[in-house]
C-alpha cells in the first residue's frame, strides 16, 4: 500500500492482511480497521470502526460492498471510501436533524395509537405505515409522512380508497384522529369490497394484476381468449354494473344474446358474480383450470406489454389469437395489403390470414 | 419496443432449449451482449444429397422483429438453386414478402431446411445448379450437391474456417 496517501493507517500484522489507524475526512479523524481474507482479496474484507464511522456508513452497505468488489487495490478502496464519507458528511450538513420535540411527539403519538397498529417505520423516522382493520377484518394501510417541522405542521396522510372517499377535512397532527376518521370512511365501501373479493377469489381476474382497494374495475377471463370487463359502482354495488365484452365475435355474440334475454332477471340480493353467471349463462373459469390456455400476444409473445394486456383477438373462431393493440397496429401498418377506412385498419391476421380489423385508438 | 424484441427472442430461445430440435443442431445468440445476432446449425435431411451435412446460418434480427423478418444467410458453402454459392443469400418468400409474426427463428430455419429438398429452379440464385434441374439432369444435380456437401459441410473444422 502506498502509505504516503494515508499516513495514519498502519499495517497491523506480519502477513499484510490487516490495517489499523485513522481515516481523515473533512478534518475528522475516524478510527478504522480493515481485515483482509487470505489471498489479499478485498471481496470479503471485514471492516470495523468507531461508532461515528459506523453511523455515517449506515445505509450505504451496498455501495461499500460494490466498492470492495470492484477496487483492484487497497489504496484505491481507501480513496473511494474517503470520497464516500466526504459525500455523506456534506449531505448530512445540508439536512439538519429535527429537534427533540419531533421525536417526543412521534413517540407519544405512537403510544397513544397503540404500537400494534404500527406496521412499519422508516429508519429515518420520517414516514410510517399504520394498519387499520375494518369490520370485515380487511387490513388497510395508512401511509403517514411527517414533515421536518412536525408537530408544528400537520401530517401528510395517504390511504388507498375509492375515488368517492372523502379526504380528511382538517389537517391534524394526531394519529388517533387519522385512525378514527378513516375507520368510519372504510365502512362506506364494505359492500363493494365483498363483491370484489368474491370476484377475485372465484374467477380468473386478468386485470388489474394486483387489485388495489381503490380499483373498482375487473377484467374477468371467460375462456377462448374472451374476457368480460366490469366496473362496479362503489357506493351502489348491487345495481347492474357497466360491462364490456372482449374477444372473437363468434364467442361473444351468443353471450350478448344471453345478456339481452336475461337482463330483467338481475337479482339485487345476489352477488355481482352470481348475477353475471346467471345472466351470461356461464360459469367463470377458475385460474387453475384455465392456466394452460395461451393468452400471450401472438406478436411480442408477452402477456403484459407496458402493463397492457392483449385485448384484440382474431375473429376467426378456429384462430382466436390474441394481440396487443400496439403490436397488431405495427403489423398491419407494415403489410401492403392492409386498407384503412377512417380509423379502421383491415388486414391479414398473422396466424390464419383471415381478415382482421383494428380500430385505431 | 427494443425491450419487447429481446423478450420475444429470449422466449424463443427458451422454447428451443426446452425442446431441442434434432434437425437443428444449434440455435442461439452468438454472444451474451447482443441478442440480435444468432447462429444456427442445420442438419441435412436424410435420403437427400444433403444427408450428413451441417451448415451454419447467420441470423440478423432487425429491431422491428417480429414485424419484419430476420435476415438469414448461409455461412457454410452450399450448392442449391435458391441459395447464392458466393454470399450464402437465400431466396425464400417467407424471409421476404410472405413473412408473418407467426413464424419464429426456429420455424424459419426449418423452412430453409425444407427448401433444400424442394428447390425452386425458376427463381435461381445459383444458375448452374438450377440449369441442371431445368434440363432434367437429376443425376448430375444430385452428384454436384453431394460433392459440395462432402467438400464443405461434412467436416466441422472446415465449417468454422468458412464462418
Amino acid at each position: 500500500m502506498e502509505t504516503h496517501i494515508f499516513p495514519l493507517l498502519a499495517l497491523a500484522d506480519a502477513d499484510g492482511l490487516s490495517y489499523r489507524g485513522f481515516i481523515t475526512v473533512k478534518g475528522q479523524e475516524l478510527p478504522f480497521e480493515i481485515q483482509l481474507e487470505n489471498g489479499k482479496s478485498l471481496r470479503n474484507a471485514k471492516l470495523n470502526g468507531s461508532p461515528e464511522l459506523k453511523r455515517l456508513l449506515f445505509g450505504h452497505e451496498k455501495a461499500l460492498k460494490q466498492r470492495l468488489e470492484q477496487c483492484p487495490s487497497l489504496t484505491e478502496f481507501f480513496i473511494d471510501l474517503k470520497d464516500l464519507l466526504e459525500r455523506i458528511i456534506t449531505k448530512e450538513k445540508r439536512e439538519p436533524m429535527p429537534d427533540e420535540s419531533y421525536y417526543s411527539k412521534l413517540l407519544s403519538e405512537l403510544d397513544a395509537v397503540g404500537w400494534d397498529k404500527l406496521e412499519s417505520l422508516d429508519p429515518s423516522l420520517k414516514s410510517l405505515t399504520l394498519i387499520l382493520n375494518d369490520s370485515s377484518s380487511r387490513k388497510h394501510k395508512i401511509y403517514i409522512t411527517l414533515s421536518f417541522s412536525y408537530p408544528q405542521t400537520p401530517l401528510t396522510v395517504h390511504i388507498d380508497l375509492p375515488s368517492s372517499a372523502s379526504k380528511m377535512p382538517n389537517p391534524t397532527i394526531n394519529f388517533n384522529d387519522v385512525i378514527s376518521f378513516y375507520s368510519k370512511e372504510v365502512e362506506k365501501f364494505q359492500e363493494v369490497w365483498s363483491m370484489l373479493d368474491d370476484i377475485d377469489i372465484n374467477t380468473w381476474v386478468l386485470e388489474p394484476d394486483k387489485p388495489k382497494r381503490s380499483d373498482m374495475s375487473r377484467r374477468i377471463a371467460l375462456g377462448n381468449h374472451c374476457s368480460l370487463f366490469i366496473k362496479l359502482d362503489e357506493l351502489n354495488p348491487k345495481k347492474i354494473c357497466d360491462y364490456t365484452l372482449f374477444g372473437a365475435e363468434s364467442f361473444i355474440a351468443p353471450l350478448r344474446i344471453n345478456i339481452a334475454k336475461n337482463f330483467t332477471n338481475w337479482n339485487p340480493s345476489l352477488s355481482i358474480r352470481q348475477n353475471l353467471e346467471k345472466i351470461l349463462e356461464i360459469n367463470f373459469p377458475s385460474p387453475e383450470e384455465s392456466s394452460d390456455f395461451n393468452v400471450a400476444c401472438g406478436i411480442c409473445y408477452a402477456y403484459r406489454l407496458d402493463d397492457v394486456i392483449p385485448d384484440q383477438t382474431c375473429s376467426n373462431a378456429k384462430c382466436g389469437q390474441p394481440f396487443h393493440q400496439v403490436c397488431l397496429y405495427e403489423w398491419l401498418r407494415a403489410i401492403p395489403s392492409t386498407t384503412q377506412t377512417f380509423n379502421r385498419l383491415r388486414g391479414d391476421c398473422p396466424y390464419c390470414n383471415d381478415t382482421i380489423m383494428l380500430i385505431i385508438k | 419496443m427494443a425491450e419487447a424484441v429481446a423478450r420475444r427472442l429470449l422466449k424463443e430461445l427458451k422454447d428451443y432449449q426446452k425442446e431441442p430440435n434434432p434437425d437443428l443442431a444449434k440455435l442461439s445468440p452468438i454472444s451474451d451482449d447482443n441478442i440480435l445476432i444468432w447462429n444456427a446449425v442445420l442438419c441435412g435431411e436424410s435420403d437427400t444429397p444433403y444427408e450428413g451435412g451441417h451448415w451454419t446460418l447467420r441470423i440478423e434480427i432487425p429491431k422491428t422483429y417480429p414485424i419484419h423478418p430476420p435476415k438469414i444467410k448461409f455461412l457454410t458453402r452450399i450448392c442449391h438453386p435458391n441459395i447464392s454459392f458466393k454470399t450464402g443469400e437465400i431466396c425464400l418468400d417467407i424471409l421476404k414478402t410472405a413473412w408473418s409474426p407467426a413464424w419464429t427463428l426456429q420455424s424459419a430455419c426449418m423452412a430453409i431446411r425444407l427448401l433444400l429438398s424442394n428447390p425452386e429452379p425458376t427463381s435461381p440464385l445459383n444458375c448452374d445448379a438450377a440449369n441442371l434441374l431445368r434440363c432434367g439432369d437429376f443425376m448430375g444435380y444430385e452428384s454436384l450437391v453431394k460433392m459440395y456437401t462432402q467438400l464443405y459441410a461434412m467436416d466441422q473444422q472446415e465449417n468454422e474456417t468458412n464462418s
